[in-house]
């Protein structure tokens, strides 16, 4: 995580000192190191088909990291049938992941779907304002290779190297 | 959409820059299906810090919302600029705005003026100073005047966005100039196509 003391510009600086502390991450801590609470894969931006196609690859024989929340939600009704039909949504199940039906879901917060403040998520919608995704809710952008990927270790982790879970 | 031609009134300083959409109105009160009522939204989620400038007594009443640049980020959301209205502001002054949140704004009558980041600054410093300075914004003229602080400068606002705002044209007010032909057209329609509802 960068250091705001880093920044040139005094406004940067001090947007990155609020962002961090509403993140609750000291600067320099290693992305690997931070564990995460949900995992949102979803939205209609980033669920399409082969969004789903990719993080499949990824969790794919693997287990999610006990006492994680993870959602799948397809982007729109036509994804999931299509998924269904190549039989992705056997993948997530198998792997432990919660296949749901299309809809915005935690892209935004405004059904059941929600961070408690302080909660962190790994998500592949694209919007990580504050209490998007809840009050105080703290979001992570991701890929949905990088979200399946970290879905397994429990914490940030490379879709090539998701390892085990972390200690 | 009501008419607007000058605005005069007193102004909030809110510096934060990039202030997106979610803040304006956190998505908890998008579920309402009515276009008023969102003013008790407004930034719902920092009014609960007693600090936070909108709970100041002293700028209670205030009609022109004075922000850091990039107001308005994020999703489009009609109800950002409700709520700003319902709220009681006319106006907002920032260095710059979110494309779709000027655009909406204007499409329902919420004045968004661009001014340099400087004057921004200098308007916020003086309402800091003193909440009773009085900001006045001429639609017809294109300015903005901060007597106060002797500030008197145009802004840019496109000849069509002008028409509408001192007009109170919405987009449908707009096609309702046009209502004559409409009827003529539905009166002229053959009996064989689908029914139009006439009011």
């Amino acid at each position: 995580m960068p250091d705001p003391a880093e920044f040139e510009d005094a406004a940067q600086s001090e947007a990155a000192r609020r962002a961090l502390a509403y993140m609750g991450i000291a600067a320099g801590t290693p992305i690997r190191d931070i564990p995460v609470d949900t995992v949102f894969i979803g939205s209609c931006t980033n669920s399409r088909i082969e969004d789903l196609r990719a993080a499949a690859d990824v969790a794919r024989g693997r287990q999610v990291k006990a006492g994680l929340r993870t959602l799948v939600v397809p982007g729109s009704a036509a994804v999931k049938r299509q998924a269904e039909a190549e039989g992705l949504d056997r993948v997530f199940v198998d792997a432990g992941f919660d296949w749901r039906e299309p809809g915005c879901s935690m892209c935004l917060a405004m059904n059941p779907d929600k961070l408690a403040p302080g909660e962190r998520s790994a998500s592949t919608s694209n919007r990580n304002f504050e209490g998007r995704q809840g009050r105080g809710g703290r979001t992570h952008l991701v890929s949905p290779a990088v979200a399946a990927a970290t879905a397994i270790a429990g914490h940030f982790a490379t879709p090539n190297r998701p390892g085990p879970p972390h200690p | 959409m009501k008419a607007v031609r000058v605005i005069a009134g007193r102004g909030v300083p809110l510096v934060r820059s990039d202030v997106d959409t979610d803040q304006i109105i956190p998505s908890d009160w998008l579920k309402r299906v009515e276009r008023t009522g969102f003013g008790a939204g407004l930034f719902s989620e920092w009014r609960e810090n007693s600090d936070f400038v909108l709970n100041q007594e002293r700028y209670a009443g205030a009609k022109v919302l004075v922000a850091g640049p990039s107001f308005g980020t994020g999703s489009s959301r009609e109800h950002a600029v409700w709520a700003l209205q319902d709220y009681g502001f006319d106006a907002v002054l920032s260095s710059r705005f979110a494309d779709i949140f000027r655009n909406n704004s204007f499409k329902i009558g919420l004045v968004t003026v661009e001014l340099p980041q400087d004057l921004i600054e200098s308007i916020q410093q003086a309402l800091d100073d003193d909440p009773s300075v009085e900001i006045v914004i001429d639609v017809e003229q294109r300015r903005v005047a901060v007597p106060a602080l002797g500030i008197d400068v145009a802004f840019d606002l496109d000849d069509f966005t002008r028409h509408r705002l001192l007009n109170g044209l919405d987009d449908v007010g707009i096609t309702l100039q046009h209502e004559a032909e409409i009827a003529d057209f539905e009166a002229s329609r053959p009996t064989w196509m689908p029914a139009v509802e006439t009011h």
